[in-house]
């Protein structure tokens, strides 16, 4: 079931398009990566479903109801977290939780508040003024603000943004522990790493648009590998090719770099193929780690 | 609604900087106490002084009714900025701190958070009304003593008999209110438009001089343009102590004042519930 559809969404500031008909789809209980360089249009994005940012054109359909009609509805199964943890700073922990729940529809128990202190590791210092904390204490606590009013949808801009190891990997067993409670998640992140740990499927966007996006199985499965062959000459390449079931496959030859979309087990027949077409080969690698994909496509299309 | 209100108050007096118009109100009017306490007889001496040979003046000048009466004086400059202190912030505030965007996503809408900061802020302009006139008329009072009270005015020397004053306050702190209320109104409009704290509080305090500067000054050109000058009608409290007083004047005035307040409540309306929020 789709918890979240966006079609055609679109938003320009002066002059600067910030997305151009960006389409995608989140269902429900997945951890959907929201990948792109800065300024690709991610925040906008995530400020789009949250109401932050009026679009210029497009549809939200949060839950199969639109965002436009059935705002106060489908926000209060939302729980957000967009850039850094902005709190009231003269107010303690508690006190900024206990205001933030006011603005739920729901009504939030004090013993949800404690339970949500304890889970996020800020019990004992929950009167203090948030002020006081650490980058790594206010994250906490965003993260138990985002769970006041126990969403359906969680929205994590840069989460891990300023958090040290220990707090990148209590944040991933955190999302994770979200994930299992049956909750989707909807996660921007620089760090490739995570997003390739913790995603089930994920869109990469650059310039506003969609560059690519799919489940991480479709995305980095070993179908479709970008296959680069690095080849001692490139003389009659391509006429090698020619009228070759590899033609389709081929994408060109740079710096005696032959690059060709396949799947894992056909390398081996390519690699068969060139060597009986005497080219002679020095090396052979595909691309797999999300990094390289996300270098390829987001240089590609700034290019 | 009222939960939002709730919320919106509970922010403001939990913020200290809340308290520093309390404490200003506060320090301000005890050092006008204690100053006509010590040498306010020669001051008033010297004031009247030009009346002598017109009028003989028995009996005490100096009473808590006078005293009030000077401290009302406030309203012009300190009072306006000690609403901008904090009626200004309310949004900039949110805004700077990174707070309005947790409160914007949440199932209320914008008008209902809007509506619910604006009451707040009226609420805490009239604590503040309410605070300066428990200080100035009654702490007054009891330093001084009732007594009548006489008002030096552009057309002449108002005298007002003990018994037929108070109520006059009750009526110039009601027109005190919402003149501040305009104030408010007008930080919390350039508020909805600025992203740090310190804009709003500046560009309505130099609003404020501006005017006020126009207003007292006796050039021609000035002259057409003073009748929709907001600060001319904030001080039309001012009327409450003449005799008789002039409803049809302080009505009109009243109403200038509420359709500024309207104007710039519905321009800071317009814009928050659509502006994009970047911060």
């Amino acid at each position: 079931m789709s918890i979240l559809k966006v079609k055609n969404l679109s938003k320009t500031y002066e002059q600067f398009k910030a997305l151009d008909n960006l389409n995608f789809e989140v269902k429900q209980g997945q951890i959907y990566g929201l990948l792109g360089p800065n300024g690709a249009g991610k925040s906008t994005t995530m400020r789009c479903l949250l109401t932050l940012i009026k679009p210029d054109s497009g549809d939200i359909h949060f839950f199969d109801k639109n965002l436009n009609h059935n705002r106060k509805e489908i926000l209060n199964r939302v729980g957000y977290l967009i850039e850094k943890p902005d709190f009231y700073t003269y107010l303690s922990a508690y006190n900024n939780l206990k205001l933030l729940s006011k603005y739920s529809l729901n009504k939030i128990e004090d013993k949800t508040i404690r339970n949500l202190i304890e889970k996020v590791g800020l019990k004992g210092r929950e009167n203090d003024a948030v002020k006081k904390y650490s980058h790594g204490m206010k994250q906490r606590l965003g993260l138990a603000q985002v769970l006041l009013n126990n969403p359906d949808l969680i929205i994590l801009d840069e989460p891990n943004t300023g958090l040290d190891p220990q707090g990148i990997v209590e944040l991933r067993d955190f999302i994770f522990e979200l994930k299992n409670e049956g909750k989707t998640v909807i996660l921007s992140s620089h760090i490739l790493h995570e997003i390739e740990q913790l995603a089930d499927s994920m869109i990469i966007i650059n310039k506003g648009k969609s560059v690519i996006q799919g489940s991480k199985e479709e995305l980095l499965g070993e179908n479709n590998l970008h296959v680069k062959i690095e080849i001692e000459s490139t003389n009659d390449i391509e006429n090698a090719l020619n009228d070759t079931q590899w033609k389709n496959k081929y994408n060109g030859t740079t710096n005696n770099m032959m690059s060709f979309d396949i799947q894992k087990d056909e390398i081996a027949h390519l690699v068969s193929f060139l060597s009986d077409k005497k080219i002679a080969i020095l090396s052979v690698s595909y691309r797999k780690k999300l990094e390289e994909l996300y270098m390829s496509l987001t240089q590609n299309t700034n290019a | 609604m009222l939960k939002l209100i709730g919320v919106e108050l509970y922010k403001i007096y939990t913020k200290p900087r809340s308290y520093l118009g309390l404490l200003a109100i506060t320090i301000i009017v005890f050092l006008i106490h204690i100053a006509m306490y010590s040498g306010g007889q020669e001051y008033l001496d010297f004031i009247f002084s030009t009346f002598k040979d017109s009028f003989d003046v028995s009996g005490k000048i100096l009473t808590g009714n006078l005293i009030a009466f000077i401290i009302l004086q406030m309203l012009v400059v300190q009072m306006p900025l000690l609403v901008a202190f904090v009626t200004g912030d309310i949004i900039s505030g949110e805004a700077s701190g990174g707070t309005l965007r947790i409160l914007a996503g949440k199932p209320y809408s914008r008008s209902h958070i809007f509506f619910s900061k604006f009451i707040a802020c009226a609420i805490y302009t009239f604590v503040l009304v309410v605070w300066l006139g428990i200080l100035a008329v009654a702490l007054g009072h009891l330093l001084f003593g009732s007594g009548d009270m006489m008002v030096l005015k552009t057309e002449g020397l108002v005298v007002l008999r003990d018994g037929d004053i108070l109520w006059r306050y009750g009526y110039a702190f009601i027109i005190a209110f919402f003149s501040l209320l305009l104030i408010a109104s007008l930080a919390f409009c350039i508020s909805s438009f600025a992203e740090n704290s310190i804009t709003p509080i500046v560009i309505t305090m130099g609003l404020i001089i501006i005017s006020t500067v126009i207003g007292t000054l006796e050039v021609p050109l000035f002259e057409y343009v003073k009748p929709i000058l907001f600060t001319t009608h904030m001080i039309i409290w001012r009327n409450m102590f003449d005799k008789p007083v002039p409803w049809n004047e302080i009505l009109v005035s009243m109403s200038i004042v509420l359709s500024y307040t309207c104007l710039f409540t519905g321009i800071a309306w317009f814009h928050f519930t659509r502006k994009d929020i970047l911060t």
